[in-house]
């Protein structure tokens, strides 16, 4: 019997994946690229992102015992059902060498900028591994152990940068009219991450408001998110030429309190935060793994979370290992494989799933008519 | 074949040893960087015959009977800021590390030629912190840092407690190195930082604990805040430097200095800053009936000061909009019968005169500002950001603070 998660855990990975990437990097590249009303387009694509979330949980309440292969093969058979996994696991993958290279990026330009990250990130990749031994359950477990010390540490960044925000810096609000529009459209890659939520159809226990519980934890990720961006662009709205691909808003909290008395403690409030930045990562990591089995139908977890670790170490560590590259590789032609994935796959399965669902239905009731009969 | 908890944990103490092993062989660094860096606590600098100037104050920690630690002021030049940083890690022979420096000084001649680039560079290479404060000083950078020596010799930790008090403080407006840059980049491109100096006293400091150090570093005070400071370095008619008190700005346009602002100019400058809500403030000269009550010093216990800006029938109008919460440390003079009871007359004058004397600071900070070529309060940049389509349309001008009439909104409550 397949092993299934529950309805509080799915709620931390809800949360955890629409947070992802969103509040380390992305309000930097923003405002860097897209001014100071960088914000409103980063407001566009969180709501954006929470619709397909929507779409997302709805998916997962439709199908409570079929994996995605399996809703799509049965609906489209099985080539295109791997043909879809197959790009979509590009799509993750990229997303995947992104995610590692801006963890990297951030301890080496906020932390020891002399950090042999590939010591531990060697170690990571073994973790990573593991929880394709052991399944999604650990890994959700984890998460779900770790989301009040998370909360905790996004409770204390909020109520220290609350007291110094000063919102004049977001002034005067689009002065820049559709400039914001071309610049935002550089930016699909660092969103849309809740897509890797398709990973868990049919691994979720049903419960009662899975879907609203699940809006909710969603929603309340995305306003967080939205707090700190707003943060950085208020701090750096009126002069954002200081600011490059690698600098997040860890030294907004310093800038926030008011005082450099007070030291770097935001570093260990942030090393909190990054096992949300984990947590995605391993979710992401053990998705691609189950839809190569899936697409190859053949070789365990284990075998193919191990393939997917080396590639992954050697695309990561040799051709995307400094910020040009990952920017090249964010902004390249992945997003337009992002923003098509991350619109049409959920509207499909969405569809697919609506079909089976009412045909399912008509099916039970001829049968049961047939039985009255 | 199932593995056996003897096996995983074999299994485990294997990976664990492996994994420190492998730290140990191929360690983050060959040396800790505590020992490859150099805190500083104070940096200034300066310009001098085309060439950029750093001074450095360090904190070299040492092993003594008390505890305690040294501080060295080293300087370099170089054609950039950049070359010049890396002369100096190579005399010192460590890497600079500012993230505990708290104070930048901007000498004159720098200020003159403006920093901005400097400052850019400093921030978006994230050497600094957004928040550090700049103070601008008069005469070189280098005969300042000489005498912050001698000061903190005698006086310890004394700039950066000033420095504090100073960020709250009424008098003067403190400015952290990103709003520089960032009202520099607005349309008024004015700006003030405070005129910190010293000046020559006789027998002056307060002597500490510790030995011939002026306080150690890191820690909570940012770079100079435990151990005291020399031993009676100044007793017995030496002349030592003090810090005179921050009360003069220096104005600045497109990041570079155009004159100073008066004592008077400056509170009106700090009137509307965010940051400064307490400090001494004195009503002279109330007058209640036929008498005049010569002074009432009150401290401010909250302040909040907003322009708001708007165009009335196309015209620019902006509103100084005050609100101030005073309390009265004496109600002697006050009281005119003597017996403590103030009469509503009396605190009715109070009133005035306090506004009065907001509005005159206003008035002088904005009057002060134009005459040196500057926006001191901003004015341009509240319509920038309150009224931007209008803005467009009317505003961009050369002499558009000349245009804008000042409303006045002083809200005061005395306690």
């Amino acid at each position: 019997m397949r092993k299934r998660i529950d309805g509080s855990q799915l709620s931390v990975l809800v949360f955890v994946a629409v947070m992802a990437l969103k509040i380390f990097m992305a309000p930097g590249l923003l405002i860097k690229y897209a001014g100071r009303d960088g914000w409103i387009g980063m407001a566009i694509y969180v709501a954006f992102e929470l619709v397909i979330l929507l779409m997302i949980l709805f998916i997962i309440k439709l199908n409570p015992e079929k994996t995605l292969y399996e809703v799509l093969s049965n609906a489209l058979g099985k080539v295109i059902a791997k043909v879809i996994l197959a790009v979509f696991c590009v799509l993750l993958f990229i997303k995947l060498i992104m995610m590692c290279g801006e963890v990297e990026l951030f301890f080496t330009t906020s932390m020891l900028n002399s950090i042999k990250y590939v010591v531990c990130f060697v170690f990571l990749l073994a973790l990573l591994v593991f929880f394709c031994y052991k399944g999604l359950t650990p890994l959700s477990r984890m998460a779900q152990i770790f989301f009040p010390f998370v909360l905790a540490a996004l409770g204390i960044l909020f109520l220290l940068t609350i007291q110094n925000l000063d919102l004049r810096g977001l002034m005067p609000i689009t002065a820049d009219g559709a400039e914001i529009a071309t610049n935002m459209a550089m930016f699909p890659m660092w969103f849309g991450d809740v897509a890797v939520l398709l990973g868990l159809t049919g691994k979720v226990k049903q419960r009662k408001r899975l879907v609203l519980k699940g809006m909710l934890t969603g929603g309340i990720s995305g306003a967080i998110v939205m707090y700190f961006a707003i943060v950085l662009f208020a701090a750096y709205g009126d002069y954002p030429a200081i600011i490059d691909y690698g600098h997040n808003i860890s030294n907004m909290v310093v800038y926030s309190s008011g005082s450099y008395l007070f030291g770097r403690f935001d570093i260990p409030i942030f090393c909190i935060l990054m096992i949300s930045i984990f947590v995605q990562i391993a979710l992401t990591f053990f998705t691609i793994t189950q839809f190569c089995g899936d697409i190859v139908e053949r070789g365990s977890s284990v075998t193919w979370g191990i393939v997917v670790a080396i590639i992954l170490f050697i695309m990561s560590q040799f051709f995307f290992n400094n910020k040009t590259e990952l920017f090249n590789l964010g902004t390249g032609w992945p997003r337009w494989l992002c923003l098509a994935i991350e619109i049409i796959l959920p509207v499909l399965v969405l569809v697919v799933s609506i079909i089976n669902k009412r045909r399912t239905k008509n099916e039970n009731d001829v049968q049961t008519q047939n039985s009255y009969s | 074949m199932k593995m056996t908890y003897k096996r995983r944990i074999l299994i485990l103490k294997i990976v664990v040893i492996v994994f420190f092993a492998l730290i140990a062989l191929f360690p983050l660094e060959d040396t800790p960087s505590i020992e490859t860096k150099t805190a500083v606590s104070v940096i200034a600098f300066d310009n001098s015959g085309g060439k950029k100037q750093i001074f450095v104050q360090m904190t070299i920690p040492q092993q003594l009977a008390q505890g305690s630690s040294k501080l060295l002021v080293v300087e370099e030049d170089g054609k950039t800021l950049a070359e010049a940083f890396e002369k100096l890690s190579v005399k010192i022979g460590q890497d600079i590390e500012l993230a505990h420096c708290g104070i930048i000084i901007m000498g004159e001649q720098i200020c003159k030629d403006g920093f901005v680039e400097e400052l850019n560079y400093l921030l978006s290479s994230g050497m600094i912190s957004p928040q550090i404060s700049l103070f601008s000083c008069e005469g070189s950078a280098k005969d300042f840092m000489d005498k912050l020596n001698k000061h903190t010799q005698t006086n310890g930790a004394a700039i950066f407690d000033v420095a504090a008090f100073s960020e709250k403080s009424i008098n003067v407006r403190t400015v952290s190195a990103l709003a520089f840059l960032s009202e520099s980049n607005l349309p008024s491109a004015s700006t003030a930082l405070p005129l910190i100096d010293f000046e020559m006293q006789q027998g002056s400091g307060s002597s500490g604990g510790g030995e011939d150090s002026g306080g150690s570093g890191g820690g909570s005070q940012g770079g100079s805040g435990s151990g005291g400071g020399s031993q009676g370095g100044s007793g017995g008619g030496e002349e030592a430097p003090e810090l005179k008190e921050l009360e003069i700005s220096m104005m600045f346009k497109d990041g570079k200095a155009v004159g100073k602002m008066s004592e008077l100019g400056t509170k009106g400058i700090s009137m509307f800053d965010h940051k400064s809500n307490k400090g001494y403030f004195e009503a002279d000269s109330v007058s209640v009936g036929n008498t005049i009550i010569s002074h009432v010093p009150m401290q401010v216990r909250r302040k909040q000061g907003n322009l708001k800006a708007e165009f009335v029938d196309g015209e620019p109008v902006i509103t100084a909009d005050v609100k101030i919460k005073l309390e009265m440390e004496s109600t002697f003079n006050m009281s005119q019968s003597h017996d403590g009871e103030i009469k509503d007359e009396a605190m009715e004058a109070l009133r005035s005169r306090v506004e009065e004397i907001i509005i005159d600071q206003i008035k002088e900070a904005i009057n002060q500002g134009l005459e040196l070529g500057v926006d001191a309060l901003g004015i341009e940049n509240a319509f920038y950001k309150q009224c931007n389509s209008m803005y467009k349309i009317y505003g961009a001008q050369e002499d558009f603070v000349k245009k804008v009439q000042v409303d006045y909104k002083i809200n005061i409550e005395i306690v």
